[in-house]
């Protein structure tokens, strides 16, 4: 076999080939990143950026969406070639050409775009790039299963095996993707945003797991928007912004405050705690009751008001996705009425939901919210269009142009133009976008699920701006968070388990500590919805 | 605070020049051939009459390609356009062999790509079946019916000159083709992109569940866009019956991969990639002006294929190599 890796000085240990049963006593490379750059078209991600790691080091990289993070990644992991600069692994310098040479190294990657087979199970995809351990390419089952079972016991997690990843709630996708990323042993785990759509209790689970990965001598490179995160479990943080490292600091010199100033470069108010003050309206304007579609939802119940911004709090499979799906008809409810505005409401296509003012802004916004190919002022315009009742209404561009601009500027979107393809703009950015083509619509209520995973604190303060100002004009907002955090800019918090609402709390009681007590059943029920 | 609109960055050159090279890129090879011919052979290929000669050889072509571009539109795509093609033709000459009138027995030549286009949409959207598997065996089942109507024997109308006229017939020197695939032309472009069908129709095939989220009905667009599909082919067929006054069994057979070489072929003119009414129309006039220049030249037949083989791989090749060079 032909093998693209060339050493120059000191030999790089190989990582040990294989055998997923046996773990190497000695783990842990040092690695340097020296001077990369990087261009794509005429934009410049990366403008010689250095970083080192230490073996058993974590250092996090923080940076707004687009600072160059996720690309600077992408070249460790072999996904991409930097234009120039070098990598050296224990001094020695490599070529990483491809994934593969990066595995063969003891480079392990779990990626911000989950890169499993949706059709695969969760046993097939941890299996994915390892070499057979019998002869003729033959995958030994039993050795898999157990090594994957090790690799589960380690996450303190049980990874779902046996079910198509597709059929997975996002949060135990990336449980197979992390837990993929371990099934070799490995010297360097590089991390992009495990915890996104991870509640509290499941990203603790990840810290003990990246402890004892780092007591071994394994090197972290961690990657996450969650900043009072990656200054609790990081030693050093490097912060990027566009495209270059700002600096560099270890964790017990920052707080959250100082971070995110060097993050943005400038200062951001933190997210405003509503309290108790009433929403702008005290018409109900969705009423809830019995809705259903079990197993995964059961007998929900409640009432969102004109200008209310409700919060759901839950843990991942809990139903809270399951639920928004309900209410905009992307699946059919089997039980249960809804009434809108005083009037029977049975979604049963998204078609009706966007015809009577019911939108929802999906949990993933590349694969459920854009055409990443399309420019901005198409994906604008794609909620519109499907509102429209009948199909031969005539489509005006000139219009749906001025419409676009005013959007791009109400929200900020940075773009080059109206007509820049949306998968060219950063997470934040693109995520405006999903807001502002359902806006476009003036909707009656406004779901968000997840609306800031993957966004970054600027762009985030910017999301929440928006969503404020519509439920100041009267817009009834329902907004799913794994971030307890931030429902603190709900009026009022509802909290999901097993598929029904459990409880619902007023804003200045939705602390984060109490949610989670909630969300866990530690305390007895007493706000029954 | 924020600025909204960038000034852009300057790109290297090379990208943009790789750029320009993926969208024009097929454009230019055509103009090269046009060019080309006109300096070989001036004296027959750069006349007025033929131009008019290789605009009503890409009618038929352009009709058929035309309607399979709204389902690759869609993101779906159709192999029963040939066999619809043929067993339209089929219909409509047995039905005026029983004295059926003519625009009568154009209707239900017509009418049969509707109801197959309306079949293909419903197997593939209510059964869920793939849209190779459906129009694969849709399309069987029609070359079945053409049989069992015709018994493989071509048929040929008795008193065919009135019917002719409809391929034969001129005005003001254009025969009349040039004039239907003008303007279906027309229509088709206005159909994508000024109306919300046609809306609806680009953002399925870009994105079905975002599409499905904002409230598209995804599956009605679908089944429309089969629905035109088969309806464009069936004219086809019955267009192509026009011209000798009879209609063979599997007439319309090689239409099918014309249509989706010059689709394909033309989703690289002045796009990345996607397929639209103008491109495909580029695409059905290059192989028509190679064609004509193969037989101008004197050339064996058996160049044309090769010619419409090479144009497909390097007209997509060029862009798709282009597309990556630029954003590289």
């Amino acid at each position: 076999m032909n093998r693209a890796i060339q050493t120059k000085g000191p030999a790089v240990r190989d990582a040990e080939e294989a055998d997923p049963g046996q773990r190497p006593r000695r783990l842990g490379v040092s690695l340097r990143m020296e001077g990369i750059s990087k261009q794509f078209g005429g934009a410049r991600a990366l403008d010689g950026v250095s970083i080192s790691l230490a073996p058993g080091e974590i250092l996090a990289l923080c940076g707004a969406n687009g600072a160059g993070k996720s690309t600077l990644v992408r070249i460790l992991a072999g996904a991409e070639q930097a234009d120039s600069g070098r990598i050296l692994l224990d001094g020695g310098e490599v070529q990483i050409d491809s994934p593969r040479t990066a595995t063969e190294l003891g480079l392990s990657f779990v990626h911000q775009e989950l890169n499993l087979v949706p059709k695969f199970t969760g046993l097939q995809n941890m299996a994915m790039g390892l070499r057979s351990t019998r002869s003729l390419g033959i995958l030994d089952r039993k050795a898999l299963r157990a090594r994957a079972g090790e690799v589960g016991e380690m996450l303190g997690h049980q990874i779902v095996l046996d079910v198509p990843v597709e059929r997975l709630p996002v949060a135990e996708r990336w449980m197979v993707s992390l837990g993929r990323g371990l099934m070799r042993p490995a010297h360097l785990v590089a991390l992009d945003e495990p915890t996104a759509s991870f509640t509290d209790e499941e990203a603790e689970r990840l810290y003990r797991v990246i402890e004892q990965l780092t007591a071994s001598g394994v090197g972290i490179l961690y990657i996450s928007h969650r900043l009072e995160e990656v200054l609790r479990i990081a030693d050093r943080i490097c912060v990027m912004r566009n495209g270059s490292v700002v600096g560099s600091y270890g964790s017990e010199s920052l707080d959250v405050r100082t971070l995110t100033h060097h993050i943005v470069g400038r200062e951001v108010e933190s997210i405003e705690r509503r309290g108790p003050a009433a929403p702008s309206g005290e018409r109900v304007r969705l009423s809830v009751r019995g809705l259903g579609r079990p197993p995964r939802v059961r007998a929900v119940d409640f009432d969102l008001h004109e200008g209310e911004i409700l919060g759901i709090a839950g843990l991942v499979g809990s139903g809270r996705t399951e639920i928004a799906r309900l209410l905009v008809g992307a699946d059919a409810a089997t039980e249960g009425e809804m009434v809108l505005d005083g009037e029977p409401y049975r979604a049963r296509t998204p078609h009706e939901a966007i015809r009577r003012g019911v939108c929802l802004v999906p949990e993933e916004r590349r694969s459920q919210g854009l055409v990443l190919a399309d420019s901005i002022e198409s994906n604008l315009q794609m909620a519109a269009v499907g509102a429209t009742p009948r199909m031969s209404a005539v489509h005006r561009p000139r219009a749906s142009r001025r419409i676009a601009r005013s959007l791009i500027e109400r929200f900020a979107v940075k773009s080059r133009s109206p007509k820049e393809a949306v998968h060219r703009l950063s997470g934040g950015n693109q995520q405006k976008v999903v807001v502002g083509k359902y806006v476009r619509n003036e909707p009656s209520v406004l779901i968000l699920d997840e609306p800031t995973v993957g966004v970054d604190v600027g762009a985030r303060a910017e999301i929440y701006g928006i969503v404020a100002e519509l439920a100041a004009t009267g817009t009834s907002v329902l907004m799913i968070s794994s971030d307890f955090d931030e429902l603190a800019v709900c009026h009022r918090v509802l909290v999901v388990r097993g598929g029904t609402v459990v409880a619902s709390v007023e804003g200045a009681g939705a602390t984060k500590d109490r949610l989670t007590q909630l969300c866990f059943a530690h305390v007895d029920d007493q706000e029954i919805a | 605070m924020i600025t909204t609109l960038q000034p852009p960055i300057a790109q290297p050159w090379s990208a943009h020049l790789w750029q320009r090279l993926g969208r024009y890129g097929a454009l230019i090879m055509l103009a090269t051939l046009i060019v080309v011919m006109s300096v070989l052979e001036p004296d027959t290929f750069a006349t007025g009459s033929n131009v008019v000669n290789v605009l009503n050889q890409s009618a038929l072509s352009a009709v058929i390609a035309m309607g399979l571009t709204f389902t690759l539109v869609t993101g779906e795509f159709d192999l029963s356009i040939g066999s619809t093609a043929s067993l339209a033709g089929v219909i409509a000459c047995t039905l005026m062999l029983d004295d059926v009138s003519i625009p009568l027995a154009i209707l239900a030549g017509v009418a049969v790509g509707v109801v197959i286009g309306l079949l293909n949409g419903l197997v593939v959207t209510v059964l869920g079946v793939n849209a190779l598997v459906a129009t694969l065996g849709i399309g069987t089942v029609a070359v079945g019916a053409n049989y069992a109507i015709a018994g493989g024997l071509p048929v040929s109308l008795r008193d065919p000159d009135a019917f002719l006229q409809i391929s034969l017939g001129r005005f003001a020197g254009i025969p009349y083709p040039v004039y239907i695939m003008v303007g279906l032309a027309v229509l088709a472009w206005l159909l994508l992109n000024r109306t919300v069908l046609g809306q609806s129709m680009q953002a399925v095939g870009g994105n079905a569940v975002a599409a499905s989220l904002s409230g598209i009905r995804v599956n009605r667009v679908r089944v429309i866009g089969f629905v035109i599909c088969g309806t464009l082919a069936a004219l086809t067929g019955v267009l192509l019956a026009t011209r000798t006054g009879s209609a063979a069994v599997s007439a319309g057979d090689t239409y099918l991969l014309a249509a989706f070489a010059a689709a394909f072929f033309g989703s690289a003119v002045l796009r990345d990639g996607q397929f639209h009414i103008l491109g495909t129309i580029v695409g059905v006039v290059t192989v028509a002006v190679g064609f004509n220049a193969i037989a101008l030249l004197g050339m064996e037949t058996y160049w044309q294929y090769l010619f419409q083989g090479v144009v497909l791989i390097v007209g997509v090749g060029v862009g798709t190599v282009a597309r990556r060079r630029a954003a590289a």
